[in-house]
């Protein structure tokens, strides 16, 4: 493959993958599911890229591409078996907790507590993110009302509608102002409406020169928000660029099935 | 530090803010009180064994000569000392002290045809239970001598002293019932705090913050002993107020017998047993993807705990060295404290193994929080 850039030339890289590999042990189940002799499948597969300071990347890929794996592993809520990552200079494996003061990571795997209020819980998180009073009550004022959670500040987080949730839940992970932020499958699951004001606060965040990487399925959206793509089968990169320059000729879409046929044509 | 307070917080006011976690809570020791005031002094019974080769102290003053063959006692097992008559007090305060098993005071020239005004007074004590054993032995010989010649009489007299009666009580049943309690206040919620977190998906939130999982760990371990100790206490109240109809006619002053030392042994030995509690508990339902995964696995548990506190009725347990079977040694060194002969030594074993075992399982939980399989259940 070529090497779209330079990893160690380009100072401004918020975010630096090397040679990410993950392969996970199935469960006598899973591996009748997936067909698999070995009892291995390796979800990613070698995977390097990087994302520059101030731009949205975007990782897409078909359902079981090793997308949400990738994230998992840049947000350290998993080991890769093999290479790094680097957010703002920390390593993910060597300094963890350094890594996740930098970054945020907004999936809908990971839940605020429904017991909760959307204040106590924004209080709860800026408290073990370290952040200041000030800071907090600054941030929690700015998010609630862009995202109108203000009215439901003191209600319990399980009373919420859907997308209320989902808005509760991004500013949760922003408390700290992180600036890298990962966010899987922003959209799935919501309405235009919430969908469009979720993308709207991305080009937001990237307007206040925050890095965003994101992961989805949905073409639309990449050519929509992202600058640069990296297109992920089967664990590996099969395409990466700028997103105006690949679409010059052919939406996104037909660029993926021409890459998609030639993968697997040339594989069987 | 400020982050591990937080998690504390949390926790606690988690718990206090719902009603079905707080009626887990507190409802064992309701359920104690109402069970226990329910069946009474049934439990008294079945706690009367004498060894096989124990042989009773048998004191006997005015005993007619050749007594014992008249009442077919045997040799082996009786050991009978005739007495003056002003060593009378000295033997009963001897029984009274549970030294000595029995003492037959007969009347003056007493003869078992013997006619009226002739009699026996028998002193035992029930907190003993030799002496309650022998008394029953005796008590049955002559009345079958009674019904030949029914004109002598015989007058019974318990020497027990109130806060024996309790001690026994206490020391009997009491150490397994509290590690009970602890065990399933802790139980109740302990799986809801770890394993719930992770089926619902809200414990991956804490770990993408930079707080050390170490003092996540800690944070629940500590707001789980918290919540335990409560509901261990309450369940330890339940017993308490119980108590006096659990001991139904027997009698007993209930608590006062104990003193200010016995309450602080207690007291070590249960919050060191319920940190070890809470983290045998947290350990498992760390392994465990879901709430009812969680139950299902502490429920033999349960069983182990149950099975450890009767054995300390029947086991070893004077030397120090078995104060370090974990469990177990908090049910010895309760019946200790009990039974009002408590050592300082092996209650400090007891806690400090206690807490050497709880820090460990601790370390194991940070450990634990820090392995992806484990924390992302797959
Ligand atoms: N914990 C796990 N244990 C076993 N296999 C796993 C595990 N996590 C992911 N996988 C497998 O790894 C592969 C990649 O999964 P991943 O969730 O990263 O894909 P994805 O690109 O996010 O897909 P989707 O679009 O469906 O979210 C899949 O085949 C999945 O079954
Ligand atoms: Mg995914």
């Amino acid at each position: 493959m070529d090497e779209v850039f330079d990893l160690e030339e380009n100072a401004e890289n918020v975010l630096v993958a090397r040679d990410l590999k993950k392969t996970f042990k199935l469960s006598r189940k899973q591996k009748k599911l997936e067909k698999s002799v070995t009892g291995l499948k390796t979800a990613v597969d070698g995977l390097s890229f990087a994302a520059r300071r101030g731009e949205i990347y975007g990782l897409l890929g078909p359902n079981g591409a090793g997308k949400t794996t990738t994230l998992r592993m840049l947000a350290t809520l998993i080991k890769p078996d093999e290479g790094d990552a680097e957010v703002n200079g920390y390593s993910v494996l060597k300094e963890p907790d350094k890594a996740r003061s930098k970054l945020g990571f907004l999936t809908s795997e990971l839940k605020p507590d429904e017991f909760f209020t959307p204040n106590y819980m924004f209080d709860f998180f800026s408290a073990l993110h370290g952040v200041s009073e000030a800071d907090r009550e600054k941030r929690k004022l700015d998010l609630f009302t862009r995202f109108g959670i203000g009215e439901f500040a003191e209600t319990k987080i399980a009373d919420l509608s859907t997308g209320m949730k989902q808005k509760v839940s991004i500013a949760i992970s922003l408390v700290h102002d992180p600036e890298f932020i990962i966010f899987d499958e922003p959209t799935n699951g919501l309405d235009v409406l919430t969908a469009k004001a979720v993308t709207d606060f991305l080009l937001e965040l990237k307007q206040r020169g925050k890095t965003i990487l994101l992961s989805t399925h949905i073409f639309s959206l990449v050519e929509k928000i992202c600058d640069r793509v990296g297109v992920i089968i089967d664990g590996k990169m099969s395409l990466e660029g700028n997103v105006k320059e690949l679409t010059k000729e052919k939406n996104l879409e037909e660029v993926f099935f021409d890459l998609y046929a030639a993968r697997k044509g040339g594989k069987e | 530090m400020k982050s591990f307070w937080t998690i504390v917080k949390k926790e606690l006011s988690r718990f206090f803010h719902d009603k079905r976690l707080l009626m887990a809570l507190f409802l064992p020791g309701i359920l104690i009180y109402a069970v226990y005031s329910l069946i009474g002094g049934g439990l008294i019974d079945s706690l009367t064994a004498v060894d096989e080769d124990y042989s009773y102290k048998l004191y006997t003053l005015n005993a007619p000569a050749g007594f014992a063959e008249e009442l077919g006692l045997d040799d082996e097992r009786w050991k009978i000392v005739e007495i003056e008559a002003d060593e009378a007090e000295k033997i009963k305060t001897k029984i009274e002290e549970q030294e000595a098993d029995l003492y037959l005071e007969f009347t003056p020239a007493f003869e078992f045809s013997g006619g009226e005004g002739t009699g026996i007074a028998v002193y035992y004590n029930t907190a003993k239970t030799e002496s309650s054993a022998a008394y029953g032995l005796i008590g049955a010989l002559i009345s079958a001598k009674q019904f030949d010649s029914p004109k002598f009489t015989t007058l019974p007299f318990d020497l027990v002293k109130d806060e024996d009666m309790t001690a026994m009580l206490f020391s009997s049943i009491g150490p397994m019932l509290v590690l009970v309690f602890l065990f399933s206040g802790c139980a109740s919620i302990a799986p809801e705090s770890i394993a719930g977190e992770k089926e619902r998906g809200t414990f991956a939130t804490m770990l993408v913050t930079p707080v050390k999982r170490s003092y996540i760990a800690l944070g629940k371990i500590v707001s789980l002993s918290i919540l335990s100790v409560l509901s261990g206490f309450c369940s330890f109240l339940g017993l308490t107020l119980s108590l006096p109809k659990l001991m139904g006619d027997l009698g007993g002053s209930g608590l006062s017998a104990y003193g200010f030392g016995d309450y602080m042994m207690l007291l070590g030995v249960v919050i060191s047993s319920v940190l070890l509690i809470v983290a045998i508990i947290s350990v498992v339902s760390t392994l465990a993807n879901s709430v009812k995964e969680a139950t299902s696995m502490v429920g033999p548990l349960t069983l182990v705990v149950v099975v450890m506190g009767v054995a300390t009725m029947f086991g070893g347990g004077g030397e120090w060295y078995w104060h370090l079977i974990p469990i177990y040694n908090s049910a010895l060194a309760m019946s200790d404290v009990f039974s009002l002969s408590g050592s300082a030594l092996n209650v400090l074993v007891t806690i400090g193994a206690n807490l050497l075992y709880a820090t460990g399982l601790s370390l194991l939980l940070a450990k634990m929080f820090d392995s992806e399989k484990i924390v992302s259940g797959s």
